[in-house]
């Protein structure tokens, strides 16, 4: 498979920009949709919030300046999306007096996709406690294995901030854990 | 030694935790693939034209224009229209009919009264009165003031017909 900088290169050539965008498309997919789907909890949410960010990416990489690594701008965009869906979600549910946490929850509880044991219900359950970004952080570092310096870029938030709060979602977490497991 | 020991106490670090517990419809990315494809080339196409937006509302309004004209003109054709102005004013004069009938019965007494007044005085019969001698008048004067005061007449009815 080809590496970012030949896909762009291939992009940015008369004829070849569909095929270009194919390959970002079966490059990315799969990751992203991952992302999106540890944040929104939803399959049904994750798959429009991708296709949004897949035709954004479509839409803005003529425009794309490779002063960031390519992979760390399309990440942005779809945490981006992410975030506003999210951000959207809750003041409609403020308005409707629900809670969008415990929204959340139950999608999570009728999910038709999820397999996982008891244990992972209950660390997605309080990954969706998490506040929005404090979630995207975590995420992004414990289940991508990115670096700081890559969520900093994605975030556009310092190391130091990244770093505190990972560290407070971790300890959240497994308090958590601890508690219901052991 | 101590580390290792942490990391085995911390439920966090257990590799079960990392794994995906979702599952995907078969062949999504697939279908994903495709359906950005679709939108990216729906989207790539000519911006439509007002008279493209408005096309439908037009034709919607067309449509029943022509229904309203082919009823009407149907109508005109067979005078269902004339019928109908027919219609309305056999049901005034039933609306007339219902005010009368609506009258009370004093009322309509009162009224009766007045049409016999009426005709007794327009009765050709009656017309020798003018004619007759003073003491004959004076005798008819006194039969229709005692009609009038039995009969019971209204000052108002009285005064229209002087």
């Amino acid at each position: 498979m080809l590496d970012d900088k030949d896909i762009i290169e291939l992009f940015r050539q008369e004829g070849q920009r569909e095929y270009a965008f194919n390959l970002l498309v079966r490059k990315y997919s799969e990751r992203l949709y991952w992302h999106i789907r540890k944040l929104t909890g939803s399959h049904d949410d994750a798959n429009d919030l991708l296709q949004v960010t897949l035709i954004k990416i479509w839409e803005h990489l003529p425009e794309f300046r490779e002063e960031s690594k390519l992979y760390t701008w399309i990440y942005r965009i779809a945490t981006n999306e992410t975030l506003t869906f999210l951000k959207r979600k809750r003041i409609g549910a403020f308005f409707s007096l629900s809670s969008y946490d415990r929204i959340l929850e139950n999608k999570l509880q009728s999910d038709q996709y999820f397999n996982g044991d008891k244990l992972q219900y209950a660390l997605q359950r309080e990954i969706m406690k998490l506040p929005d970004k404090q979630r995207a952080v975590f995420t992004l570092r414990y289940f991508q294995e990115l670096k700081y310096e890559e969520i900093s870029e994605i975030l556009d938030t310092s190391v130091g901030a990244l770093k505190a709060s990972y560290h407070h979602a971790y300890q959240k977490i497994r308090t958590a854990l601890q508690n219901e497991f052991e | 030694m101590e580390k290792q020991k942490n990391i085995e106490q911390d439920i966090l670090q257990r590799s079960s935790l990392k794994e995906n517990p979702y599952t995907l419809p078969k062949g999504y990315f697939a279908m994903v693939e495709d359906s950005v494809h679709k939108r990216i080339h729906k989207e790539e196409e000519p911006e439509k034209r007002w008279i493209t937006i408005l096309k439908p509302a037009v034709m919607l309004a067309v449509t029943f224009g022509v229904i309203f004209g082919l009823g009407y003109g149907a109508m005109y054709v067979t005078g269902t229209t004339q019928q109908k102005s027919n219609d309305l004013i056999v049901m005034d004069e039933s609306v007339v009919q219902q005010d009368t009938t609506s009258y009370n019965s004093e009322t309509l007494f009162e009224t009766m009264r007045s049409a016999a007044l009426l005709d007794f005085l327009t009765d050709p019969e009656n017309d020798d009165i003018a004619t007759t001698s003073d003491s004959a008048l004076e005798s008819h004067k006194d039969n229709i003031e005692q009609y009038l005061i039995e009969s019971n007449v209204s000052l108002i009815t009285l005064a229209s017909l002087e």
